[in-house]
C-alpha cells in the first residue's frame, strides 16, 4: 500500500498550505472591509480596533508570500518575471490599498514620483517587499509615510521613508553584510530586511545587481526624518 | 469632475465560493455596472459567455474539479467567444510569476493576486479600460488581418513616446513577423536589447533567425535564453522547434521533455512532445505523453481525438491489439457529445484504425456512419480528410462513396490547381481511366457555373435570391474561398440596401472568418473586411 501513495516535496505542500491560508485571508479581510465600511461616517467606537486587525492580517498575508519565496529562492526554484512597470501607476496601487489603514492609524501617505518613470522588475516581488516596509512603518511612523521612487545611474530606486523613531543601530550596522544575524524574535523588521535583499540579489542586468539600503537620514525632498528604506534595481 | 463609473458594463464574476462571489460583487456594485452574473465553475462560465457578450470577465484560476481559469481563458479565446475590447482578469491565490512565463498559450488581461482591495480592483479596471481603448485601433486592424495599417498605428502612437512603450514594440514586432519582415524585426529589437536583455526581444530576434533560416544564430539565442530563464518555455519551444526542423528528433524531444516537466498542464506542449517521441521511436516516452494528455487534457479545450488515435498508434507500433482497441472505446466516451466535427474526427480515426488491423467489418461500419453523417452535414470533413477517406474507400470496393470524397475536394479547391494536381496524379496511381477522371473534374466546372449565377443575379439586383444560392452553395463546399467571399458579399450588397442587423452581420462574419489564407490576403477579403467593418458603425 504503501508505495502507492505519491510523495509531494516540500514546496508543493508549502505552496499548497499557504494558497489554501491565502484564500482564508482574502475572505477575513474582505469582510472586514466590509465591516467597517458599515462604520464609515458613525461614530463608531471599534472602528480603530478593526483597523488594527485589518492591519494584522495583511502582515500574515505578507509572511506568508515572504515564507513561500524565501522558500523558493531557496531551493533555487524562484523565477523572476521582468516586466517593464510604470512605476507611478504601480506605487499608486499600493498607496491605494494601504491608503486608509494608514489614515485610520493617524499616518499620512503620499507618493512623489514622475508620472511617465518606468522600469523593469518582477513586480510582484517587488511588491512583497514594499508592502513588507509599509507594513513595519504602520508601527513606527509617527504621522507620515512617503513613498518615492526615481531612476539614478541606471538603477531604479524606491525609497519608502517615515518619521518615526528610526531603524535601531545594530540594523544599520549590519546591513553591509546583506545579511541579518539578529534574532528575529525581536520583530519581523529583521527578517522583512532579509526578505528584501533577497530580492534585490535576485534583480541583475548588464553586471549590475540589485540592493537594498537603510538609513537614519533626513530624506532630501521631503525633509521626513527617520526610518528610509530604499531598494535599487537595476 | 464626472465620476468614473462601470456604467452599461456587463460583468461576469467566476468563482466556485459564495463568500468571494459576494465579496466581489459588493465591490463592484457601488459603480452602477449594467449587469453582474456569477458563475461557479468552468462549464457555468462558458455557458454564461455564450449567452451574453460580457465587457469584464474576474474569473479564479482555482476552481476545484473541472476547468481551471486558464482553460477557460483558452477555449474562449480559441472559439473567438469574447471580443478583443472585452476584459479577462484572472484572480488567484498563488504566485502569478510562475503562470506568466510562457507555461500558457494565451494570458489574461491581467493577474490580481488575492487577497486584493476594493480599491486595487478598481485602480486595476480603470487603467485596463483605458489600456484595451487606447490599443483599439491596432486590434480592430490586427483582426482584419490588415498589418501595415497596424504597424502604423503602431508607429503613430510610439512618436508620442507613451508610457507603454515597450507593449507597443513588443506589438510592432509580432506584427511584423506576422507579415515576414525579418529586417525590420531585427533592425526595431537590436536598440530594444542595447537598453536591456529583454527575454521577449531575445525571443522574436531568435525567431527571426530562424524564418531567414540562419538556424546558427537562432540556435545560439534560444540556447543563452534557457540558460538565463530556465522558466521561459517559449524559449523552449522554439528551440524545440528549430531542432525539428533540422530533423534533431532527439534533441527536440529533450528540450520538450525539459519544458513539459515545469508545465505538464500545458496540453499543446505535450501533444509536439508526444508526436516527436513517436518520430523518434521511443513510444514509451510517447505513450506515456499521450497517457498524460488524455489524462489531464481532459478539461482542455485542446484535447482532440487525434491524441487518441496518436496513443492507439503507439500501442500498434507495440503490438497491443487489446491496448489500441481500448484507447478507440475511451476515444468514444470522450467525444461522445462532443461537437460534430470532435465526433466525425473520432469516427474517422477509428475507421483508420480498423483498416490498420485488417478487420474489414468494422472499417465499414464506419465507413458507413462517416458518410452519414457526411451527406447531411458536409462540413463535418475536412478536404484534407477527405482525400484520405476516399483512399480508404476506393482500397474497401467503395468507388461511389470515393468518388463522393473526391467531388468534395474538387468544389473545395476548384481554383486550387495544386490540390487538384494531386487527385488527379493520385486517381491515376490507382488505375482510374482518363474518362473516370474528367468525369469527376466536372464538378469544378459546375462550381464556377454556380458562382457565375450568383453574382449575376447580384449585378441584376436579385441580392435575395444571389444570397439564397450563395448560402446553399457554401453550405455544400464550406471550404471554398471563392464561395464564402460572394456570400459574405452578397450579404454585404444586402446590407448596404436596406440597413445591418445584429443577426446578419455575425452570419457574413462567418463566411468571412472561413477564408484562411496562408500568405497574405487577397484584395478581395481586404475589402470585405473593410465594408463590414464600416457595417459596425452603423449599428452602433
Amino acid at each position: 500500500m504503501k508505495n502507492n501513495i505519491e510523495k509531494l516535496d516540500f514546496s508543493t505542500v508549502l505552496a499548497g498550505s499557504i494558497h489554501d491560508m491565502k484564500n482564508s485571508l482574502a475572505m477575513l479581510l474582505g469582510s472586514l472591509a466590509d465591516i467597517s465600511s458599515e462604520c464609515e461616517g458613525v461614530n463608531c467606537s471599534i472602528k480603530k480596533e478593526l483597523s488594527r486587525i485589518r492591519h494584522e492580517g495583511q502582515r500574515v498575508n505578507h509572511d506568508l508570500i515572504q515564507l513561500l519565496t524565501l522558500y523558493k529562492i531557496d531551493q533555487s526554484q524562484y523565477y523572476l518575471n521582468i516586466e517593464e512597470v510604470n512605476i507611478y501607476d504601480y506605487l499608486e496601487e499600493i498607496l491605494l490599498e494601504y491608503k486608509y489603514l494608514l489614515n485610520d492609524r493617524g499616518i499620512d501617505i503620499s507618493l512623489q514620483c514622475d508620472v511617465t518613470l518606468s522600469g523593469f522588475f518582477d513586480a510582484e516581488l517587488v511588491s512583497g517587499v514594499l508592502k513588507t516596509i509599509i507594513n513595519n512603518a504602520y508601527q513606527y511612523a509617527h504621522d507620515k509615510i512617503l513613498m518615492s521612487a526615481e531612476s539614478i545611474n541606471g538603477f531604479i530606486k524606491l525609497t519608502i521613508a517615515d518619521n518615526g523613531k528610526g531603524y535601531p543601530s545594530h540594523m544599520l550596522c549590519e546591513q553591509s553584510v546583506q545579511k541579518t544575524t539578529s534574532n528575529f524574535s525581536t520583530g519581523s523588521t529583521g527578517l522583512g530586511l532579509y526578505f528584501s535583499s533577497q530580492v534585490a540579489e535576485l534583480h541583475k542586468n548588464k553586471r549590475k545587481c540589485g540592493y537594498v539600503q537603510i538609513t537614519n537620514a533626513t530624506h532630501s525632498s521631503s525633509g521626513l526624518k527617520g526610518g528610509c528604506f530604499s531598494i535599487f534595481l537595476p | 469632475m464626472k465620476l468614473w463609473s462601470l456604467k452599461n458594463k456587463y460583468i461576469l464574476i467566476v468563482d466556485d465560493f459564495a463568500g468571494m462571489r459576494t465579496m466581489l460583487r459588493n465591490m463592484l456594485t457601488p459603480y452602477r455596472p449594467e449587469h453582474i452574473a456569477e458563475a461557479v465553475s468552468g462549464e457555468e462560465a462558458l455557458k454564461a459567455i455564450q449567452e451574453n457578450d460580457f465587457d469584464i470577465i474576474l474569473c479564479d484560476y482555482n476552481l476545484g474539479p473541472g476547468k481551471d481559469g486558464q482553460q477557460i481563458l483558452e477555449e474562449i479565446k480559441e472559439r473567438e467567444l469574447i471580443p478583443y475590447s472585452a476584459i479577462y482578469i484572472m484572480t488567484t491565490a498563488e504566485n502569478t510569476s510562475e503562470m506568466v512565463m510562457g507555461a500558457v498559450e494565451y494570458s489574461p488581461d491581467d493577474y490580481l493576486s488575492k487577497p486584493f482591495t476594493k480599491e486595487v480592483l478598481i485602480s486595476r479596471l480603470k487603467k485596463l479600460i483605458k489600456r484595451k481603448s487606447s490599443l483599439k485601433k491596432i486590434s480592430t486592424s490586427t483582426r482584419q488581418r490588415d498589418y501595415e495599417s497596424a504597424i502604423n498605428f503602431c508607429d503613430e502612437q510610439l512618436s508620442d513616446n507613451p508610457s507603454n512603450r515597450f507593449e507597443l514594440l513588443k506589438i510592432k514586432t509580432e506584427l511584423l513577423l506576422r507579415i515576414n519582415d525579418y529586417d525590420n524585426v531585427e533592425e526595431l529589437i537590436k536598440p530594444i536589447l542595447e537598453e536591456r536583455e529583454i527575454p521577449w526581444a531575445l525571443l522574436y530576434l531568435g525567431q527571426a533567425h530562424y524564418y531567414r533560416e540562419n538556424y546558427d544564430d537562432a540556435r545560439f539565442i534560444f540556447e543563452d535564453l534557457i540558460e538565463d530563464h530556465p522558466n521561459y518555455l517559449f524559449a523552449h519551444d522554439w528551440l524545440a522547434k528549430l531542432h525539428r526542423t533540422n530533423k534533431n528528433y532527439a534533441e527536440a524531444q529533450k528540450v520538450l521533455e525539459k519544458a513539459t516537466i515545469k508545465s505538464p498542464k500545458a496540453i499543446k506542449r505535450q501533444q509536439i512532445l508526444a508526436e516527436i517521441s513517436f518520430e523518434n521511436k521511443d513510444y514509451d516516452t510517447s505513450e506515456k505523453s499521450y497517457k498524460r494528455i488524455t489524462r489531464t487534457g481532459k478539461n482542455s479545450y485542446y484535447l482532440n481525438p487525434d491524441d487518441y488515435f496518436g496513443l492507439a498508434e503507439v500501442y500498434l507500433k507495440k503490438d497491443s491489439v487489446s491496448d489500441v482497441l481500448d484507447t478507440m472505446s475511451d476515444m468514444r466516451k470522450e467525444f461522445r457529445n462532443a461537437d460534430s466535427l470532435k465526433n466525425m474526427k473520432s469516427h474517422i480515426n477509428e475507421a483508420f484504425l480498423y483498416d490498420r488491423l485488417q478487420r474489414k467489418k468494422e472499417t465499414n461500419e464506419r465507413i458507413d456512419k462517416i458518410i452519414s453523417i457526411f451527406s447531411k452535414d458536409p462540413g463535418s470533413v475536412t478536404s484534407v480528410d477527405s482525400i484520405e477517406l476516399a483512399k480508404l474507400c476506393y482500397s474497401h470496393e467503395r468507388k461511389e462513396d470515393g468518388n463522393k470524397f473526391i467531388q468534395y475536394v474538387i468544389k473545395n479547391n476548384h481554383d486550387n490547381q495544386e490540390t487538384i494536381d494531386e487527385i488527379i496524379s493520385l486517381l491515376t496511381s490507382i488505375g482510374f481511366s482518363n474518362t473516370e477522371i474528367n468525369a469527376l473534374l466536372k464538378s469544378r466546372d459546375e462550381v464556377i457555373e454556380l458562382n457565375n449565377r450568383g453574382v449575376k443575379l447580384a449585378t441584376k439586383g436579385k441580392i435575395a435570391e444571389s444570397i439564397s444560392l450563395f448560402v446553399e452553395a457554401a453550405t455544400a463546399m464550406p471550404e471554398n474561398h471563392v464561395i464564402n467571399l460572394n456570400t459574405a458579399q452578397s450579404l454585404i450588397m444586402h446590407m448596404n440596401k436596406s440597413g445591418a442587423t445584429e443577426a446578419l452581420m455575425d452570419e457574413t462574419k462567418k463566411y468571412l472568418d472561413k477564408v484562411k489564407f496562408t500568405g497574405k490576403p487577397s484584395e478581395k477579403y481586404k475589402i470585405l473586411t473593410a465594408s463590414w467593418q464600416n457595417l459596425v458603425e452603423t449599428l452602433n
